[in-house]
């Protein structure tokens, strides 16, 4: 079965974006990731799961060393997603100034 | 657009209600016909460059707004039932995805969004310039359309005009991939 948890619930949070940007620029430990956040350990790990459950992030082992890496495609696909819906209501309020200018033209005319 | 328009999104998570707030740079008495002609409504509500067909348009209270658009070939409808309307003052209407009869169907993307959303929309005019309150709420909607609608609204305000944070930069450089 599918886990529960779905990806709107990870990127509401402003400590696992925040996650989620710094490991987009590299692989790192749970305690480099935790080293970043003024919050416990238990705390950040606590995110770093529920993005794997999102499979927003994967583990590599490297070494003794377990890293974390973002999944770039699913990211895409939130993204793509969520921008959707933002971008309906900026594109429905750019063409509302469009006709507004053009009706306004109209009648200066 | 221009950016001396004021464009807010929030969302009341007790309320579960998304609050747009967005200025136009036009009097109020225009604005109001663009929000509630149909010949308006057409070019406006459907994505940029694919007007949507008006199908019905009473515009009254209990009078239903059909619409369908046509997504990659297949036609989709939507509707708006209007509640209350005073005139560039206040306009109310329900929301929903429809059949072709206008009755009220799932949205296609997602099961668990709300069936129907309650929207109000309040006009006022300052300056020569109107500024829209959009407010939208689910309708009669159980607790698990309640908690979608909440992390979606959640998600865009977090984006949504401006906040321009790390990761919504490291995404654009994605796109340009």
């Amino acid at each position: 079965m599918k886990a529960r948890r779905d990806i709107f619930q990870a990127v509401a949070d402003p400590t696992r974006r925040a996650i989620i940007s710094l490991i987009a620029l590299q692989a790192m430990t749970p305690n480099a990731i935790a080293e970043q956040f003024n919050t416990s350990r238990q705390a950040v790990s606590k995110h770093l799961q529920i993005l794997t459950e999102c499979e927003l992030l994967t583990q590599k082992q490297q070494g003794r060393e377990i890293y974390y890496q973002l999944e770039i495609n699913k990211m895409k696909e939130i993204d793509q997603w969520l921008n959707q819906f933002r971008k309906i209501w900026e594109d429905r309020f750019n063409q509302i100034d469009d006709i507004l200018l053009k009706l306004k033209n109209k009648t200066n005319e | 657009m221009n950016s001396n328009l004021k464009s807010e999104f929030s969302f009341d998570e007790e309320k579960h209600t998304i609050e747009i707030i967005r200025e136009f740079d036009a009097k109020l008495e225009m604005v109001w016909e663009v929000w509630t002609k149909p010949e308006h409504l057409a070019n406006w509500w459907g994505p940029p460059g694919l007007p949507i067909t008006v199908e019905k348009y009473e515009f009254a209270p209990q009078g239903i707004f059909l619409y369908s658009a046509s997504v990659q070939g297949q036609s989709s409808f939507g509707k708006f039932v209007y509640h209350r309307i005073i005139k560039q003052e206040l306009l109310e209407y329900i929301t929903s995805f429809s059949d072709e009869n206008g009755q009220t169907i799932r949205a296609p993307f997602n099961e668990k969004f709300p069936l129907e959303i309650f929207n109000s929309v309040i006009f006022s005019e300052q300056n020569e310039r109107t500024t829209i309150v959009l407010r939208g709420t689910p309708l009669n909607a159980t607790e698990e359309e309640l908690e979608f609608f909440s992390k979606m609204s959640g998600s865009i305000q977090q984006g949504f005009a401006g906040s321009c944070t790390q990761l919504e930069n490291y995404l654009e450089t994605l796109k340009k991939h």
